[in-house]
């Protein structure tokens, strides 16, 4: 049995997790090949103009990978449990099966797990979704190893301050040496890291002539964020909050770089809320960068090096 | 929210507060929110946050929400915009309708009446009483209006009228008043001159809640789709957006809505994303001529429900026309777009051979 994942949106958060669970069971798993331009055109023209980038780059991987696989992964992000309540992924996600099936006339199998910490727990969803395939004590057994690979995966990640170790990004890609001003990095890792989508951001602001900060929360600073008045009730949304946080409080960054895709809804409200903790709070500047099909690198360079120009002459 | 104020203010006032409506939405109302709003936020956030804005310059001390926590941006409405307007050096009194404030709502409508709880349940059946009146009247009367207005021989005088029946509804003060401008509009309204059309054009209006009843954002459609002879029929009103037509309902509507989308669509996410769905399956089913999706630009649900709603659509056998609405639509545009789906409706009516 041939699985395809994209490798696109929570893919880069949960890959390491998703491999296991399939290896274990005896499965291939066909990852996608990084986002490139022909994946994003095809994705633009089979989606409603109106989506994000991340969405419609995710369609596009669907339309590459479909035909080489015998199944195809989506997952229904619906809740992720932390500290015992639970949080909402983001609309899109959810309904992401359901927009799939609606654009492609024909799919290959569909292997869906409802992750919905409210109602089934992540071991009931991934072993209801592949049991038509496989049944009995295996199940269970390939997911505990698949759960203690995401957790190997998570702590790795916390060492190294990247999710993309299995993507074969390096620490040394990630986090310069040199540089006076600090840029604290904050977006989705499915943007962030992804060279299609991207436009290799990070490399764009080190070339200014700045210190790139990338960091990812534990699992303590979801909580304590979680635990703030009137909390966001999006987990992705949560982890950009918390980096946010540290970013300013701990590694005390010179300016914050905000990056998401135009037309995210969640990033309306979650970056709304950070630039005015940053601008309020620390008065630390920040600047947005929306980034969708159209964004050209011209105009992305000109606005990191001027962004990375002020830090320098505020620094003065 | 369309005619929603109308019943609130008249059950908000019986509970004992004083109520700063705000001005009827304009666009420089919308401007004023969209200047202080994130750029990319729904434009419902955009209007109530300039009309909040309209309501504290006009002496309100107590703004009230209701909030909670859906996948749906509007659950952080609360949140966000009361920070943007303290930032912006307002001062006002933060009331939250959640379910877990519910003994802090109780105390509030305590306290309004001289802290005696047995005048403030007396005072809250009172209001509910006097809102469900107002509310009711109000639906009966749109639903008046919706139906002359295909057949009116002159829209500007059944609209004129619609008006003028609202504006004695919302002085009426108590349910005698209410009932003497019913019957009248029942009256009134059975007057209108016809302009003889028999066949109409039958259109379901459906999508995100705020953009189906506020007229003011969706360009006043289901009057100006009324003046181009065609019956529209929105599947939520003021009056059941308000709850007071769940009493009588209950949830079997729900279920139903659930039950006929489930092929195309698996899990509510919010914007009315499964009601859309659900009732343009329904509208096929009860011979209406095309479904028309209303929903903020960049609406999450009402985005991604896109593709799902043309392909249920297209399997059912109904024109369907999504229209995504913000503070740059221009009324021209929608207005084009309006006039080209009727006539593709006068073409599918006509049958087959002449379609396309």
């Amino acid at each position: 049995m041939r699985i395809g994942i994209c490798r696109a949106l929570h893919t880069y958060h949960h890959y390491a997790m998703w491999r296991t669970f399939f290896a274990e069971l005896g499965w291939e798993v066909v990852l996608s090949d990084p986002t490139s331009r022909p994946v994003i055109d095809q994705g633009v023209r089979l989606s409603p103009s109106e989506l994000c980038l991340p969405v419609k780059a995710f369609l596009g991987h669907v339309a590459v990978s479909m035909d080489k696989v015998d199944a195809l992964f989506l997952p229904r992000i619906v809740c992720t449990r932390l500290a015992g309540d639970w949080y909402f992924g983001c609309p899109k996600a959810i309904a992401l099966p359901d927009l799939t099936r609606a654009v492609f006339e024909s799919l290959p199998t569909v292997v869906e797990p409802v992750l919905d910490g409210n109602l089934q727990t992540e071991e009931q969803a991934f072993c209801a979704a592949v049991s038509r395939f496989d049944q009995g004590p295996r199940l269970r057994s390939a997911f505990s190893n698949a759960r203690a690979a995401a957790q190997a995966a998570a702590r790795r990640t916390r060492e190294e301050s990247s999710p993309l170790h299995m993507f074969g990004c390096n620490r040394d890609g990630l986090m310069p040496e040199s540089g006076a001003i600090k840029v604290g990095v904050v977006g989705h890792p499915y943007l962030l890291f992804d060279s299609g989508l991207g436009l290799d951001l990070l490399g764009k602001v080190r070339k200014a002539g700045a210190r790139t900060v990338v960091v990812f929360p534990t699992d303590a600073e979801l909580e304590a964020e979680s635990r703030q008045d009137w909390a966001l009730n999006w987990y992705y949304e949560l982890e950009l909050l918390a980096a946010a946080r540290r970013l300013l409080e701990v590694e005390k960054v010179d300016g914050l770089l905000l990056v998401a895709s135009f037309a995210c809804g969640t990033g309306a409200v979650t970056n709304e809320l950070i630039q005015r903790i940053a601008v309020h709070q620390h008065r630390v500047p920040t600047v947005l960068l929306l980034l969708d099909e159209h964004t050209g690198e011209a105009g992305l360079v000109t606005r990191v090096e001027s962004f990375v120009d002020l830090l320098r002459l505020r620094k003065r | 929210m369309g005619t929603a104020p109308i019943a609130l203010d008249a059950l908000v006032r019986a509970i004992g507060a004083d109520v700063v409506l705000p001005p009827k939405p304009t666009r420089a109302t919308l401007e004023l929110g969209a200047r202080l709003a994130p750029e990319t936020i729904c434009v419902p956030f955009k209007v109530t946050l300039g009309n909040m804005v309209r309501c504290l310059e006009a002496g309100a001390d107590t703004l009230v929400y209701v909030t909670g926590s859906w996948s749906c941006r509007f659950g952080y409405y609360g949140r966000l915009q009361s920070q943007i307007l303290r930032d912006e050096g307002f001062q006002f009194r933060l009331l939250e309708l959640r379910h877990d404030r519910i003994p802090a709502i109780v105390g509030e409508v305590r306290s309004l009446n001289r802290g005696r709880m047995s005048l403030a349940v007396i005072n809250g059946l009172r209001a509910f009483r006097i809102g469900w009146l107002k509310s009711t009247a109000v639906d009966e009367v749109e639903t008046r209006f919706r139906r002359s207005m295909p057949s009116a021989l002159d829209p500007g005088a059944c609209r004129r009228l619609f008006d003028s029946v609202l504006d004695e509804l919302r002085t009426a003060d108590g349910p005698a008043a209410i009932r003497r401008v019913r019957s009248s509009a029942r009256r009134s309204f059975a007057a209108l001159p016809r302009n003889g059309r028999t066949r109409t054009l039958r259109v379901k209006l459906v999508g995100e809640s705020y953009c189906v009843v506020e007229p003011f954002i969706n360009f006043d459609i289901v009057a100006r789709l009324g003046e181009m002879g065609v019956l529209v029929d929105p599947f939520l009103t003021a009056h059941r957006w308000l709850g007071f037509h769940g009493f009588r309902l209950g949830k079997s509507e729900v279920k139903r809505m659930r039950k006929l989308s489930a092929p195309y669509w698996r899990y509510c996410v919010g914007g009315e994303d499964q009601n859309s769905v659900g009732q343009l399956l329904l509208a096929a089913q009860d011979g209406f001529d095309g479904v028309i999706h209303l929903h903020p630009f960049g609406c999450m649900p009402g985005t991604v429900v896109q593709p799902t709603m043309a392909k249920a659509a297209r399997e059912a056998d109904i024109a369907y026309l999504p229209l995504s609405l913000d503070e740059h639509s221009s009324e021209t545009g929608i207005l084009t777009r309006l006039e080209a789906f009727v006539s593709l409706l006068e073409k599918r009516r006509r049958g087959p051979q002449s379609r396309y």
